[in-house]
């Protein structure tokens, strides 16, 4: 369903991504691994659609569309999701109607009738509990005054209210304590199904413990120097990255 | 184009017209449309004036208007504006004069009383003009609103009592291009009354037309007054108000101004804090796009001890339109304890838009707390990608991180009607198509 071929990228005239493949099938889920700086969150926001990065050179592939091509609005419509590694925050707008907005705009792409708010709050009530969020943080600003934490478990409940059938997870775990962790974990397993996809960028092989990928990616000043199965996770906390640059 | 000279002349002839279709014109007014002759419009010399380019007012020689006929078309203009469920006196004016089939006035107590005796289908009455305005006269437009007035309202609540809220609607009609309308409104709230009240001014079509408003509102000891003017005038009309609080012991006075109409728009709003305790709220949200002129210019009078204001103004101005702010906290010697906060925030949505700010502190008292901030800024892009990242179109999410920076002063508003109002003038000006950076 992904297909990224020599995909290259750079931010303020600095290359960043050196030629980046990497195919993702349905119901896959895909772990990449990285040292600081290699590159990690420069491929999630250049998937995502963030204009600062700019594509000089490859080719994404998404269900048979170029991705490249599209604005960001219409890639999350089309199923793509990004769990930031810091999610900003928005004064002034309340969580609820955010996301309400959000999902209403994805199901007018797709067809869908537009949501109305007590299917919303119905379909709320059932998501927070897989997210275990509490309940008071809905109905306040986008993320605003948020701990570390809640913010990722937002970014979390935001993927389960969505039904992304890509979701980029952009080291959700960091700064997590266990129970977040799993938490986070939770929300990635129920969601998954034979459909929809992952691409879980993580530090730590820990939180590979609870999602189990079926793919380990180690990505390296802007290119994946190796692939192999869940075991190079375990490898990888081991040996730590140097023997691989 | 038109001078001075010839603007102030116009004004004159239209003095005499007024003159000669009303007996028993207070003596007042002979006063201050001298006045008036000898001081003209003020011009960018004069400091307070120094960013207001009249000249869209001045080019234009308004006449004083009439009545308009009340057929079906015009109603049927009318009807959407009006609050359906609104329990309180509505009072409507059409064209700056009084019309008695849209007002409702429910029968009152005794305690509160409302007349509308400034209206030219009462020119029977004796005149009262209030006198407080023409000694220390704000300015030309002041003086202007007093020799030419023949509209308003007058209302006085009786002690302890809390009136129902009240909203005074003006409408400009199409017939009514190229006039002026004067508005003199007088509020008197006794000891530990309350009050909410309203004025709305908005136009059925988009004609030239020159709205001069005051208003002036009397706060007795522990009296309460929430005050709301919502402006949507045409975008081509000149819209010139003044308000001026003046407030004894414990009283709360708290005003929101919101303005979203007009070619050239200037608020003029001053509080004066004459008894200890007292509280003033000035809030105001203004939203300019093509080369509309906003202004707003507060005046905080600390004259007692122990006395709080505050100050929040929330701007956003799109295309080539333009804002002014300029916020004087003037602290007597004797205003101790003094808690005056003024803030002034500002959203520029294209190059070409612009904002002066200048905030005034004038502090004589030595144990007082005074703040002031401005802050101009764009929208955030990363908070837009955020909104853009859920599928939330580039256009929507502007709007709604706009909407978020106006929400700050609409939350405040208790008034379930006019918040819907407001949120509706707001977001179908922005829905406008913007002309924006990016
Ligand atoms: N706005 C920017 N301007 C210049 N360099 C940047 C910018 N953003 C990120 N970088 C650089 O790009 C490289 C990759 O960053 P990033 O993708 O965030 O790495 P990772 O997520 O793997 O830690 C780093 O060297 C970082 O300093
Ligand atoms: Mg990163």
């Amino acid at each position: 369903m992904l297909e990224i071929k020599n995909l290259q990228a750079s931010i303020d005239g600095k290359q960043i991504l050196n030629g980046i493949n990497l195919s993702v099938g349905p119901g896959e889920i895909h772990a990449i691994m990285g040292p600081n700086g290699s590159g990690k969150s420069t491929l999630s926001n250049v998937l995502a659609g963030r204009e600062e990065y700019v594509v000089t050179g490859g080719e994404v592939c998404y269900n048979g569309e170029n991705l490249l091509e599209l604005p960001a609005e219409d890639r999350a419509r089309r199923g793509i999701f990004l769990a930031f590694q810091y999610p900003v925050e928005i004064p002034g707008v309340s969580n609820t109607y955010f996301l309400k907005t959000a999902l209403n705009e994805k199901r007018k792409f797709n067809g869908q009738e537009e949501m109305d708010a007590a299917d919303f709050l119905a379909l709320v009530k059932q998501k927070m509990k897989v997210v275990d969020i509490d309940k008071s943080l809905l109905s306040r600003p986008i993320n605003e005054g948020f701990s570390g934490g809640e913010k990722k478990k937002n970014e979390i409940f935001q993927m389960a209210v969505l039904e992304p059938s890509l979701a980029i997870l952009d080291e959700t775990d960091s700064g997590l304590d266990i129970d977040a962790l799993r938490v986070v974990a939770n929300g990635v397993n129920s969601l998954h199904n034979n459909e929809n996809s992952f691409l879980v960028i993580t530090h730590y092989q820990r939180l590979l413990d609870y999602i189990v990928p079926d793919f380990v990616h180690v990505l390296s000043k802007g290119k994946i120097v190796k692939t192999g199965g869940k075991e190079l996770a375990l490898e990888l906390e081991e040996k730590g990255y140097d023997w691989l640059t | 184009m038109n001078g001075q000279t010839q603007a102030v002349k116009n004004y004159l002839t239209a003095f005499e017209i007024i003159e000669k279709q009303n007996k028993n014109l207070h003596p007042e007014r002979e006063k201050a449309i001298q006045a008036f002759a000898e001081a003209g419009f003020p011009d960018k010399k004069n400091e307070a004036w120094r960013f207001t380019d009249l000249s869209r007012l001045l080019d234009v020689d308004f006449i004083p208007g009439r009545p308009a006929e009340l057929n079906r078309e015009i109603k049927a203009e009318i009807e959407p504006y009006l609050f359906t469920q609104w329990k309180g006196a509505q009072l409507v004016f059409v064209d700056g004069f009084f019309s008695e089939t849209f007002s409702r006035i429910p029968v009152s107590p005794e305690a509160v009383q409302i007349s509308t005796q400034l209206s030219e289908t009462n020119t029977n009455h004796t005149e009262t003009i209030p006198q407080e305005d023409l000694p220390k006269a704000e300015n030309a437009f002041t003086l202007l609103n007093t020799a030419l007035t023949r509209t308003g309202v007058s209302i006085r609540i009786k002690k302890n009592t809390n009136a129902l809220p009240i909203h005074i609607l003006s409408i400009q009609t199409n017939r009514a291009e190229f006039s002026f309308s004067m508005p003199k409104n007088r509020i008197h709230l006794e000891s530990g009354s309350s009050l909410q009240m309203i004025e709305t001014f908005v136009a059925t079509g988009e004609t030239v037309y020159f709205t001069n408003a005051i208003t002036t509102i009397q706060l007795d000891e522990n009296s309460r007054c929430d005050y709301y003017k919502m402006q949507n005038e045409s975008r081509k009309a000149n819209h010139i108000s003044g308000l001026k609080a003046v407030q004894e012991r414990n009283s709360v006075f708290r005003a929101h101004t919101l303005d979203f109409g007009g070619g050239l728009a200037r608020n003029n709003l001053k509080a004066v804090l004459n008894g200890e305790g007292a509280e003033t709220v000035l809030n105001g949200l203004y939203l300019g796009r093509g080369n509309q002129h906003i202004e707003n210019h507060t005046v905080i009078e600390h004259a007692a001890a122990h006395c709080n204001s505050s100050e929040l103004f929330q701007g956003i101005l799109a295309d080539s339109s333009r804002g002014v702010f300029s916020g004087m906290i003037h602290v007597h010697r004797d205003a101790q304890k003094t808690d005056a906060r003024q803030s002034n925030n500002c959203l520029l949505l294209s190059e070409e838009a612009k904002i002066d700010s200048k905030p005034q502190l004038e502090i004589y008292a030595d144990d007082v707390q005074c703040s002031h901030g401005a802050t101009v800024g764009q929208l955030n892009e990363e908070e837009i990608f955020y909104l853009r990242s859920r599928g939330i179109g580039k256009e929507t999410a502007r709007h709604i991180l706009t909407y978020a920076f106006a929400e700050k002063i609409i939350e405040h508003i208790d008034i379930p009607e006019l918040k819907e109002r407001a949120e509706t003038f707001f977001r179908n000006k922005l829905g406008e198509k913007l002309h924006l950076n990016k």
